[in-house]
């Protein structure tokens, strides 16, 4: 009972959310990213819902288009890190070749040895010139699939030694017959899980990348809307909500997930 | 055409331990066996590491030894061709230790029956099931019993007897069974060791692997004694268990406690067992470090297996 | 005969949010000094619990439902264990006056702490001695039961299973409580370790002249260690009474089958086991809960639960065959 009544809770926090981004965006009077749309530093009011920016955004309408491009950034960086860790991972936990197991190995232990944010700080800004969403999405997903596909081989590797795979092979069921039938609900719950702790980490890291001023600063992303907010000082002249607003929204939005990543882990993990 | 059903030549595995795997230490030490094509039950018996479940896994067909030869009737195990694997496979099964690691815990028990029914014998859905049927009557299960239902709907005992039930449907020549009874109830045991017995008098071998001596001695026609890593004593059951020649096997047997023993199992002196990794490195005798009747050479040198009675034994006082 | 621990009635289970699992119901027993006492039965019998009960080792889900254990100690005050808070235990009862040797103990030693700071940490505490004073006393202790000094030095990992756990049962042996709990102190050890750490009890038994509560599931090794011992079966003591007497003429049906499934060296007729499986307990059978297993029961087992009877001097046994 206590579980479905905070499931429901954190389910509706984001449906909130994701209609915000995703549904909002379609009604905007106008394109929220231009500037001089609307009077200058106006405080939250009925007018303006979340206030009004130094440059004359809508803060309203600009955190719906942010929160759009944060969110798709984190999925589309989840996606395509999980394909990644999947394929490279279930290889690595299957080859019987002993070399290639090694190579397989050893890349996917360099690659999640590496420092995520310097490595990071130096490839966006060597890039800066062609950076859009998109791109930075592969770009995370360079440093993001390695951890997960690490666990991906060792969780393959841990169930090849469990007396129930010897079974399978006794009954005269093949390896690809047993991946996909005996270890892939395990996988696939492993990988559910990864991909919303990938999810918020790719939001998170757009955003630290974003206040450095590496990001895609002409599209709104709640990176690029802290960044304007601290070029002009917004704490510093009183103008709070620029920059309070977006961070509440980005940490509502990782608690909600992380949430229920915990809650999907604790159901599968129940079985 | 060999006269053996199973048979091991000089078989080692080794492991990798330490740091990163430096140090190479042998968990199968040059193993030697073999078991006629007259149904029987061989015993290998020893404590836990002494490499008896990987010696099982080896005769499986599942791991694959450094050095020597594991035949199947005659032809190598490691080395079949496909068709050869898969009549391998069929007439080899095997028996697992904890009834509850047989079974995915995610997927249904009657899917390996069925599985097997399929893979093994070609059979189609129909006949397959009146197979099982037969099969887990054997048992004595139904398959009502049984269809749809996930492990850990069923009790460790009842577990034990569906494996045994999908070991039988393949109509194996050989069954491997590794600790079959060791989580199972002491008062349940024998149910399990008493189907063996029966399945012996239809045309089916057994390797059992043990640490229990006394069920050991209750089944087996014939035991193999391992002590970290190498066979130091085999041959009959009785005269290995009744009258044991390596002191390792001796010390086993007096230190079994049983009804009837109090006075001599509490009062007679006897030391320990020293520490496992540097004993499976000994380049001697493995045993020498409790070993009672140690010599000179038994540091030096390795014991072959000598011949004593109809028993052979690795230890120098025979030599 | 003087009497250590006296147990009157004890009910108590696991309590989870909507099962209960009546682990032990209304067990009694009287615990002498001077013996080795043992339980046996299979796993989920209760004889674990019962043992955590007895320690007072009492935190949820496990709960007691009812009934009194009281501890006499050697300067002869009592302790009502089951009415004494966890704290009030720790600070007066426990160590001191009754240890407790838990499951897959050997482990529970700290890896990062010298053996001779285990002995030292003890004495410490409880007896307020200096650091130096407790390593020549932890080496003193340690030689005179002839466990091999230069153990003291070494961290657990650094030594054998067998080895580490002789050394947890010295700890618990360590400020001579009147009694030990022990709670299946070797069922992770081979034959030849489980003997030398089951020895090194016995002598120290000896010495102590104190109380052991051995649990194990292994009959074998009641046989040739426990003076009495107690049968369980789905939470209740069926049997209780002195081991030779119990092997050689099990009275309940159960220990009976118990007793006839053991294989043995040099005897090869056929043995039988018992056939169907342990109840459920958070359903217990109606009754006898042995009824639906037992070969000899009768209409009235279903119905009523039969009386922990005495038979014979210090033999009692709960079934209705013996019913006058």
């Amino acid at each position: 009972m206590k579980i479905t009544k905070s499931l429901a809770i954190t389910i509706g926090v984001l449906a909130a959310h994701l209609i915000f981004a995703y549904v909002l965006p379609y009604f905007a009077p106008y394109d929220p990213r231009r500037w001089a749309t609307v009077p200058r530093d106006m405080p939250p009011s009925t007018a303006f819902l979340f206030g009004t920016t130094t440059v004359g955004q809508d803060l309203f309408w600009l955190s719906s288009y942010a929160l759009r491009n944060s969110i798709t950034l984190g999925i589309l960086t989840a996606s395509v890190s999980i394909l990644i860790a999947f394929l490279l991972g279930a290889t690595a936990g299957f080859v019987k070749n002993p070399a290639l197991h090694n190579i397989l190995t050893l890349c996917i232990d360099s690659f999640s040895l590496i420092p995520g944010l310097p490595a990071l700080i130096v490839l966006t800004y060597s890039w800066r010139k062609y950076l859009s969403p998109i791109l930075i999405a592969l770009i995370l997903s360079i440093f993001g699939w390695a951890w997960p596909s690490r666990s991906v081989r060792s969780l393959i590797l841990s169930l090849r030694e469990r007396p129930f795979t010897h079974t399978a092979l006794l009954s005269g069921y093949s390896m690809i017959e047993i991946f996909f039938k005996e270890y892939l609900p395990y996988i696939i719950k492993w990988l559910a899980v990864s991909f919303l702790g990938l999810l918020t980490w790719a939001i998170g890291m757009e955003t630290t990348i974003a206040v450095f001023g590496l990001s895609t600063l002409e599209e709104a992303t709640i990176g690029s809307i802290l960044y304007w907010a601290l070029q002009y000082q917004a704490i510093l002249r009183g103008i709070w909500w620029w920059p309070i607003i977006p961070i509440l929204l980005l940490t509502t939005l990782i608690v909600t997930i992380y949430q229920l990543s915990n809650m999907i882990g604790e159901l599968l993990g129940a079985r | 055409m060999s006269e053996f059903l199973l048979e091991l030549k000089n078989v080692s595995k080794f492991f990798g331990y330490g740091f990163i795997g430096w140090i190479k230490f042998p968990a199968v030490d040059s193993a030697s066996l073999s078991m006629e094509k007259e149904p029987k039950i061989l015993t290998i018996a020893g404590e836990s590491g002494c490499g008896k479940t990987t010696l099982a896994r080896i005769v499986l067909g599942l791991l694959k030894p450094e050095e020597g030869t594991v035949l199947y009737k005659g032809k190598r195990v490691y080395s079949l061709k496909r068709g050869e694997r898969k009549l391998f496979r069929k007439e080899v099964q095997a028996i697992f230790q904890d009834p509850y690691g047989t079974f995915n815990p995610l997927r249904n028990v009657d899917t390996y029956l069925f599985g097997t029914a399929k893979h093994m014998l070609n059979m189609k859905d129909e006949e397959a099931s009146s197979q099982i049927k037969e099969t887990l009557s054997f048992v004595g299960l139904t398959i009502d019993e049984i269809v749809g239902k996930k492990p850990s709907e069923f009790s460790g005992g009842q577990l034990q007897r569906i494996a045994i039930a999908r070991a039988l449907l393949s109509q194996p020549r050989l069954i491997v069974a590794d600790e079959p009874v060791s989580m199972i109830d002491a008062s349940s045991r024998m149910n399990v060791l008493n189907i063996f017995k029966e399945l012996k008098q239809r045309e089916i071998s057994f390797v059992y692997i043990t640490h229990d001596l006394a069920t050991a001695y209750y089944i087996s026609d014939e035991i193999a004694i391992m002590y970290r890593g190498m066979i130091i004593e085999k041959g009959p059951a009785d005269e290995v268990l009744l009258n044991q020649y390596h002191p390792y096997t001796k010390a086993l047997v007096s230190s079994l406690p049983e009804h009837g023993k109090r006075e001599k199992w509490i009062k007679e002196e006897m030391s320990p067992l020293g520490m496992e990794i540097k004993e499976f490195l000994a380049s001697g005798c493995k045993y020498i470090s409790t070993c009672p009747n140690k010599m000179e050479k038994c540091l030096k040198e390795r014991p072959p297996m000598f011949e004593a009675g109809k028993v052979k034994v690795a230890c120098w006082l025979y030599g | 005969m003087d009497l250590v621990l006296r147990g009157l009635n004890i009910k108590g289970g696991y309590e989870m949010s909507k099962v209960y699992v009546d682990a032990v119901n209304n067990v009694s027993l009287e615990l002498y000094k001077n013996e080795i006492f043992g339980v046996a039965g299979e796993s989920g019998c209760g004889k674990s619990t019962l043992v955590k009960i007895l320690y007072g080792y009492i935190e949820p889900p496990l709960k007691l439902k009812s009934g009194s254990i009281e501890l006499y100690s050697n300067d002869e005050k009592s302790f009502m264990i089951s009415s004494l808070s966890l704290d009030d235990l720790r600070k007066t009862v426990w160590w001191k006056h009754i240890s407790y040797i838990p499951q897959n103990s050997m482990n529970v030693l700290n890896p990062t702490t010298r053996v001779k700071d285990h002995f030292a940490e003890m004495y410490k505490t409880y007896t307020g001695m200096k650091k130096k004073e407790a390593y020549a006393m932890a080496r003193k202790y340690v030689e005179d039961f002839g466990l091999p000094s230069d153990a003291l030095q070494a961290f657990p990992h650094q030594l054998s299973g067998g080895m580490r756990q002789r050394i947890v049962i010295a700890v618990a042996l360590l400020l001579q409580p009147a009694m030990v709990l022990a709670d299946e102190p070797t069922s992770a050890l081979d034959v030849i370790n489980q003997r030398a750490a089951l020895m090194f009890l016995k002598k120290a038994q000896e010495r102590l002249k104190n109380t052991i509560v051995l649990v194990s599931h292994d009959m074998g090794i009641h046989s040739v260690l426990t003076d009495r011992m107690g049968v369980m079966y789905a939470g209740n003591i069926v049997e209780v009474g002195g081991t030779q007497a119990i092997f050689e003429k099990p009275l309940h049906p159960y220990t009976e089958a118990l007793i006839e499934s053991l294989p043995r060296l040099g005897d090869k007729s056929q043995r039988t086991g018992l056939k169907g499986q342990p109840p459920d307990l958070r359903q217990p059978p109606s009754g006898c809960r042995f009824h639906p297993r037992c070969p000899y029961s009768k209409p009235i087992c279903q119905k009523e639960e039969p009386e922990h009877g005495k038979r014979e001097k210090d033999r009692r046994v709960s079934c209705w065959i013996y019913a006058s």
